[in-house]
């Protein structure tokens, strides 16, 4: 009993130092991430090139990494990782559960579906098509996916007016079921190449982006996470129970479109340029809420930029660990996050 | 002044809950609902705060009709104790009070909601639980603590002509007798400062303690209404709970009370 009085006085004391802490760690990651790789460039380097700006002309091999390999990833990294954080937690929250996951809304689903559709029936349906759009194809169809499908389930759970939660996970069991059977069968078609690239999809990927696939993502991204970051007080309002929430004045069908409308958006557009990378969003609120507690006025900002942090570091490992190939980054955040997630329960749970 | 229930009716699927109701909640009186399960009672409360739409009839706030309300404009003028709550997250006590200042947090200083968060808690006496996480505490100490964020959100005595409303569905159902006489005496005190309220109370000899206005209802249908010892004659007991009772007031000093017969 003592323990827990303590231990919830301690509560707003880390609140405060969070977001500085998690502020400095994203800093150390994003730094990390321009310094390692197969062409080493030190600290020194990167500040002189980043004081010359992007003005000087971008020859030799060190610049050309730089600008054009590593400053993209980590914007990137840092991007869909703090994507994966706000959204998992907002899902949480729009579930009222702490398992809930981006998932749940047919956005990994959607952008796989998509995704498999264009690598197994781009060249043989749209041959045109695919000749003109090349590189782009891919993130297209798999927003398209994601788009699609979450409409879908949107449409599906919208019932005058009425978003009710219940339907809402009934209807997307039910249409990530189907796009399942959907993905069984073109899966079924494909060719052993095809079948590689599908694989590697889903395992996730944050390499090869140039600055113009990049930039709508960070668009997308950007406006979804300013949306989501307004909705924290009504949020903790929402967690006392839908009947509560609009007692105390809140339009609680308005906020659970808008949770649903930022989160597809945000991690749809992560999907469809990074590939599916599983357990950031679910493992990253879960160990903030343990350090600071459930408030959205901290949860959501600090599991952005834990998520971004995450990701950053996670993707120097994939990057390094099997110079010169990649390992697929989903692997890593679920080979490193699991088991530090566990760790940190375990200590949690032997506490009482 | 006033909330005004005109020939309510509310019905789902073909079943009838009420049942063409009439009511007047003033705000300087308690008024409260009694009847046995299934009743109607958390209906009428509910079509009342505004959480369900009438079938037939109308309801009016203040002279307004309760579907003109928008939901921040009837947050400031109504609060709602609901029968259950679904806490999943782990909420620190004066997190959870504090969540009842969201409708004023904008027009009040930091200082001021602080007092008004110490008030309310000291009021229920959740003080000393404060930095607890909700989901840790006894069922009666839940209850408080909603029933401190409720009381937190009419707390604040700004400055308007209008009447305000407090609705508590059951709101002793978990608490021991102290704190059961505690609330409702919190509840008439509350109408000294132009709210009315509206609770749903199990206990008859509680509800025939505190009542300026007592409802007893019975199959959607308000059976009689009126001062406690008009409303809990024997015939209407027999009639609606099938129980042989008498209302019994001792003296001046004592509270009045609901005694059953021996033989029943």
């Amino acid at each position: 009993m003592l323990e827990t009085l303590t231990l919830n006085r301690q509560r707003s004391k880390r609140q405060s130092m969070a977001i500085p802490v998690t502020l400095g760690l994203l800093f150390f990651a994003a730094l990390l991430a321009m310094v390692v790789g197969a062409v080493s460039l030190s600290i020194n380097d990167i500040s002189s090139y980043i004081s010359h700006g992007f003005s000087a002309s971008h020859s030799s091999l060190s610049t050309r990494v730089l600008f054009e390999i590593r400053l993209p990833r980590t914007i990137l990294s840092i991007a869909v990782g703090a994507a994966l954080g706000i959204c998992g937690a907002a899902m949480q929250a729009l579930f009222r559960n702490p398992l809930a996951d981006p998932g749940l809304i047919g956005v990994a689903g959607g952008g796989a579906l998509g995704a498999v559709t264009v690598i197994v029936l781009g060249n043989s349906i749209f041959p045109q098509t695919m000749d003109v759009i090349g590189l782009y194809a891919l993130p297209i169809g798999a927003m398209i996916g994601c788009l699609g499908v979450c409409s879908i389930i949107y449409k599906l759970s919208n019932r005058q007016g009425q978003f009710t939660i219940i339907t809402l996970l009934l209807a997307g069991i039910a249409v990530n079921a189907i796009v399942g059977s959907l993905i069984g069968i073109l899966t079924l078609v494909s060719s052993d190449s095809e079948l590689r690239e599908l694989t590697f999809w889903t395992m996730g990927n944050l390499g090869g982006n140039s600055w113009s696939l990049i930039f709508p993502v960070l668009i997308l991204i950007s406006i979804s996470l300013v949306g989501l970051s307004r909705l924290a007080k009504p949020l903790n309002l929402y967690l006392l129970g839908e009947a509560q929430a609009q007692h105390l004045g809140i339009e609680v069908s308005k906020l659970k479109k808008h949770v649903f409308i930022y989160t597809a958006m945000a991690v749809g557009a992560a999907v469809s340029i990074s590939g599916m990378i599983g357990f950031v969003g679910f493992v990253v609120p879960h160990l903030v809420r343990i350090l600071i507690g459930p408030d959205h006025r901290f949860l959501f900002p600090v599991s952005m930029l834990l998520g971004a942090s995450f990701l950053t570091i996670t993707d120097v490992i994939a990057r390094i660990i099997i110079i010169p190939a990649e390992l697929p980054i989903g692997l890593v955040t679920s080979a490193l996050g699991g088991p530090f997630f566990l760790f940190v329960l375990y200590k949690q749970t032997s506490r009482h | 002044m006033c909330i005004d229930v005109q020939s309510l009716s509310i019905s789902i699927d073909k079943k009838t809950l009420l049942d063409s109701v009439d009511l007047t909640i003033r705000p300087n009186e308690l008024t409260i609902l009694i009847g046995p399960n299934g009743a109607g009672k958390s209906t009428l409360l509910k079509a009342c705060s505004g959480d369900m739409l009438p079938t037939y009839g109308n309801i009016f706030i203040n002279q307004n009709p309760i579907h003109s309300f928008s939901s921040v404009k009837l947050a400031k003028t109504r609060a709602v104790m609901t029968q259950s709550y679904e806490m999943g997250f782990g909420f620190t006590v004066i997190e959870i009070v504090s969540m009842g200042c969201f409708t004023y947090e904008e027009q009040v200083s930091q200082h001021q909601k602080r007092e008004i968060i110490r008030d309310v808690m000291n009021f229920m006496e959740i003080a000393h639980l404060s930095e607890r996480n909700f989901m840790t505490l006894s069922g009666g100490e839940q209850q408080r603590t909603q029933l401190a964020r409720v009381l937190a959100q009419l707390w604040l005595p700004y400055e308007q002509e209008e009447a305000r409303y407090l609705f508590l569905d059951e709101p002793t159902s978990s608490l021991d007798v102290f704190h059961q006489y505690h609330v409702l005496s919190l509840a008439q005190e509350l109408t000294k400062r132009n709210i009315g309220v509206l609770a749903v109370v199990h206990d008859l000899s509680l509800a025939a303690s505190f009542a300026d206005q007592l409802v007893l209802i019975n199959n959607g249908e308000i059976i009689t209404k009126g001062v406690p010892e008009s409303v809990l004659q024997r015939s209407h007991l027999a009639n609606v709970y099938g129980i042989k009772a008498e209302y019994f007031h001792h003296s001046v000093g004592a509270k009045p009370s609901v005694l059953m017969d021996r033989k029943q």
